[in-house]
């Protein structure tokens, strides 16, 4: 597995006019399954236009696959896009969609290339129907196909999981993790924080134009200090448990709540979580249950974009 | 303190008392379909007429309203001076002749604007979900519209009256004599409306732009007028004769181009038919005519009442049934 | 009670393509998901209900009367589409208030009913402004309010999450949970987003292929197991050897100790276990299934 960035970013801005769209960031891209998300109009999309080569930067550089970006057409044929928009032509069948694809970039052996892509999304039984036929799960899956036909070493996909069905998700989410297997880069932008969550091993959350957090997002989570952690924990006495707990330093605050579980706030989490089992022994307390309540993407996300 | 108040919060108390905002479900009146058809119906004409859409909404009515009275007013200024001339002025029938253009121009541009839009933006999927038929909103579109165009035909024909009345030698006497162009001139303009309706309305129903539709429509009405005429037009022999040592060219047997078909032709013209048939409600007929209008004076009166009843009842057929088919 | 809507035998063939095939279910008071991929039968089982098409066979019932030959059993019904839907021109409150009038309010009670909804959908201080105007959020409020204005029974959904950033899409469902368990209005969640469904359905009822494959309470399909997971940082032999020296079987997944058929006498050894240890615990829940395992587990049907 290489240890080269397959994207770096560095000190990248653009602006439309007034409007700065992406504002000073750098970052870099290693092989594996990484996560592009923030809310809308953060700047996201811009990104990845200009991870794509579809926009240069008003400033800073982007390199992929070790080369600058601008204007090296040869790169293209190494970078896989599949692009937010689903309009596709639908007197095309699925084949000569993924054909046309594949001719676009000057792949060899097209008939073979073009076999391998449409059994990589499981679409063989419908590939010599007119796209217009399709749903729009399996129009996505054959636009997935066209992306993956000429062999890229590094797919962008923006939304890609829009209007699959929970099926074809995990289907989708097997390929990627065997893609990744292969040493290749994916970059999955997405709204649908539960699918990255399983999917991703880094994540890039960018918020109004900047890079507000990145990396593995328990790691993130840990570093947001301006938010105790809340745990849910359920034993056999809580208000005596509990107030075992409140001795403890570590602790903000404990909470009895009306179904008789304890909410507990930690700013030094781990110090809790290597302590608890041993408290609950030492006073004769059945530990039943302990579970982090915002260490989800969901809240991680959350947390950075309101801050 | 005082008992007739007292279940009605008291801010002097010093008991506390909270509120409750919450959902409140809602227990009132719920008037129907019938409600739904005014609530459609009004909507329609402050479109039309831009309220509540900001000052450039209204500049069009409101230009053509006044276009549309203005051949009134100025008639009843120059009778005024001229006094009971009204062989030479053009009377109610004449009126409707006059501004149809500007009717047409006003119904090809602003009618389709009751479906266009909510086609375009889909507001109309809200409308199918709702307790109405698809035809209660159709029709009470084309209502809306209708009744802005009758205010403007009415207006210009009432001024006229008026006008006509209050100029008179002896206005008694000429209400007694007249008294039948008030029925008459609210009878055609009422044929008028419908026709100036229906025709952009249906054309509507087949667009999502409100452009194309206006488009289509000036051209359905302009094409026809031109081509019509022109071929309704009248080619005629000229003979010599000799007139006091000077040799005058007259125009004699003069017929249509197309010869007998002619007066069937004269049909197509959608502005013709109507004028014939506005001038068949007011029993005179048009001094000036049009080529169309001239051939189609051959026919018995029937015809082209009949065809008018079709370029009528065929658009309001069309929108019915498109408004059946909408589907979301 | 009677359900709210009731489909039974529900087909609807469009020429040689089958939308729906004898689809049965009833949909009760409370939040309903309606889960499926595209294509399934989802926007057809709406349609139907709607009144907006026939069915090929079978009946959907609305509050008792069949919505494809009377129009008055739309009176209690609110719908909330997919797509665009919203005039740019006019502000939210005009748009509202002519709306509650086609469903029948009377002009004074819609001013005030349309008053009080955009307050509860949150877009108070907006609504004297066009919808033009507005950000997507924002009009999927719109779009729900005109949908509850004329205070429905049920309200259809459909995919009220889609276009929404992760932030909008936790506002929506909230709002969705405060309509359907606050102010009562029961609501069927059509969307191919398992995690809507989990976070507000109370019963989901999944269609595949135009088939009914599951029907149930969402807690069903979520409910907890006897199986144990014990999620640490470090130490895992240690741990697996001093459970297996309690009489405690293990298996390793990841950062996960798994343990079957866990009691309290499991429960007991492994709080020990990690007293003794130290070891850092991240998390000790019993395994849960999701929706998800509908799909995970082989080819349509149960």
């Amino acid at each position: 597995m290489s240890s080269f960035p397959t994207i770096e970013i560095n000190r990248v801005s653009k602006w439309y006019g007034s409007v700065v769209a992406v504002n000073d960031v750098s970052f870099q891209v290693m092989p594996g399954i990484t996560g592009l998300l923030g809310p809308n109009g953060a700047g996201k999309s811009t990104l990845l236009h200009m991870m794509a080569g579809l926009a240069k930067p008003s400033d800073g550089e982007i390199r992929v696959l070790g080369e600058p970006m601008r204007g090296n057409y040869k790169l293209y044929r190494r970078i896989g896009v599949m692009s937010e928009h689903e309009a596709v032509y639908s007197v095309f069948t699925g084949r000569e969609f993924v054909e046309f694809s594949a001719k676009m970039q000057g792949v060899d052996d097209v008939p073979d290339a073009v076999d391998r892509a449409i059994g990589m999304v499981n679409l063989a039984d419908a590939q010599h129907r007119p796209l217009g036929t399709y749903s729009r799960g399996m129009r996505q899956r054959m636009r997935l196909a066209a992306t993956l036909v000429h062999d890229p070493e590094l797919l962008i996909l923006d939304e890609p999981l829009n209007g699959t069905d929970p099926r074809q998700r995990l289907e989708f989410h097997d390929l990627m993790e065997k893609l990744a297997s292969e040493g290749r880069t994916i970059l999955i932008s997405s709204h649908i924080l539960e699918e990255v969550e399983t999917l991703a091993e880094t994540i890039l959350l960018v918020v109004s134009g900047k890079l507000a957090a990145a990396g593995d997002f328990r790691a993130i989570r840990e570093k947001l200090d301006d938010r105790p952690f809340q745990l849910r924990i359920l034993c056999s006495d809580s208000r005596k448990l509990g107030a075992e707990l409140v001795k403890l330093t570590a602790i903000d605050s404990v909470a009895v709540e009306d179904d008789g579980s304890l909410t507990v706030l930690s700013r030094n989490v781990a110090e809790l979580q290597s302590s608890i089992a041993g408290l609950a022994k030492s006073v004769g307390v059945r530990l039943t249950q302990m579970e982090p309540l915002d260490e989800s993407l969901e809240s991680v996300f959350s947390y950075v974009v309101q801050r | 303190m005082d008992p007739v108040a007292s279940d009605l919060p008291v801010t002097s108390s010093p008991q506390g008392e909270v509120f409750d905002l919450g959902y409140q479900r809602y227990d009132g009146p719920r008037e129907g379909r019938s409600r739904a058809r005014k609530a459609i119906y009004w909507d329609g004409v402050k479109l039309v007429l831009g309220i509540g859409r900001g000052p450039k909404a209204k500049i069009l009515p409101l230009l053509l309203f006044i276009s549309t009275m203005f051949p009134a007013v100025v008639f009843v200024i120059i009778l005024s001076f001229v006094g009971e001339g009204e062989n030479f002025l053009p009377g109610p029938a004449d009126y409707n002749g006059i501004i149809s253009f500007l009717l047409i121009l006003f119904g090809a541009i602003m009618a389709p604007e009751l479906f266009t839009p909510d086609r375009k933006d889909r507001v109309l999927d809200l409308y199918l979900v709702r307790p109405i038929t698809s035809t209660d909103y159709a029709l009470a579109r084309v209502a809306a519209f209708m009744s802005i165009v009758l205010v403007l035909v009415y207006s210009g024909q009432i001024v006229l009256q008026v006008g006509l009345i209050l100029t008179a030698v002896e206005p008694w006497e000429y209400i007694k004599e007249n008294w039948e162009d008030t029925p008459r001139f609210m009878a055609a303009g009422f044929l008028m409306a419908m026709f100036i309706t229906v025709i952009p309305m249906a054309v509507a129903t087949f667009m999502t732009r409100r452009a194309y539709a206006s488009a289509f429509v000036i051209g359905l009405f302009m094409v026809g007028t031109f081509v019509v005429n022109g071929l309704t037009s009248e080619s005629c022999d000229a003979e010599a004769r000799s007139e006091g040592g000077r040799i005058k060219l007259e125009a004699v047997d003069c017929e249509p181009v197309t010869g007998d078909a002619a007066k069937y032709i004269a049909l197509l013209s959608l502005i013709d038919t109507s004028l014939a048939v506005n001038y068949l409600v007011f029993d005179k007929e048009d001094d000036d005519p049009s080529p169309a209008m001239l051939a189609s004076r051959e026919l018995h009166d029937a015809i082209p009442i009949g065809a008018y009843g079709l370029y009528t009842l065929i658009p309001l057929a069309v929108i019915w049934w498109q408004y059946r088919r909408t589907r979301i | 009670m009677p359900p709210l809507l009731q489909a039974a035998g529900l087909t609807k063939h469009y020429g040689s393509t089958i939308a729906l095939e004898d689809a049965t279910f009833d949909v009760h008071e409370g939040v309903t998901g309606l889960l499926g991929p595209n294509g399934a039968g989802k926007s057809t089982a709406i349609k139907l209900f709607l009144g907006l098409i026939r069915p090929t066979a079978g009946s959907a019932e609305v509050l008792g009367t069949k919505p494809y030959e009377t129009v008055e059993g739309r009176t209690r019904l609110g719908y909330m589409p997919e797509h665009e839907c919203l005039p740019s021109s006019v502000t939210a409150s005009e748009f509202l208030m002519h709306m509650a009038q086609v469903s029948g309010l009377p002009p004074a009670h819609a001013r005030t009913r349309t008053a009080d909804i955009l307050r509860h959908v949150g877009l108070d201080e907006e609504r004297y402004r066009s919808i033009g105007e507005y950000s997507t959020g924002m009009r999927q409020r719109v779009k729900l309010a005109q949908a509850l204005v004329h205070d429905p029974v049920l309200v259809l959904l459909d995919e009220p999450t889609a276009g929404l950033d992760p932030g909008g899409r936790e506002e929506m469902l909230d709002l969705i949970n405060r309509t359907g368990h606050s102010f009562g209005i029961s609501i069927m969640l059509s969307t191919h987003l398992m995690g809507d469904i989990e976070r507000t359905a109370d019963r989901v009822v999944v269609l595949e292929d135009g088939r009914v494959a599951q029907e149930g309470p969402v807690s069903q399909f979520t409910k907890a197991t006897t199986t144990l997971l014990v999620e640490v940082d470090d130490q895992h032999d240690e741990v697996t050897r001093l459970l297996l020296a309690n009489g405690v079987t293990t298996t390793r997944q990841g950062q996960v100790l798994v343990i079957m058929d866990a009691g309290d006498a499991e429960l007991d050894a492994v709080r020990d276990a990690l007293a003794e240890t130290g070891a850092r615990l991240r998390r000790l829940a019993p395994h849960r299934g999701t929706l998800t395992d509908i799909f995970r587990d082989g080819p349509r049907g149960v």
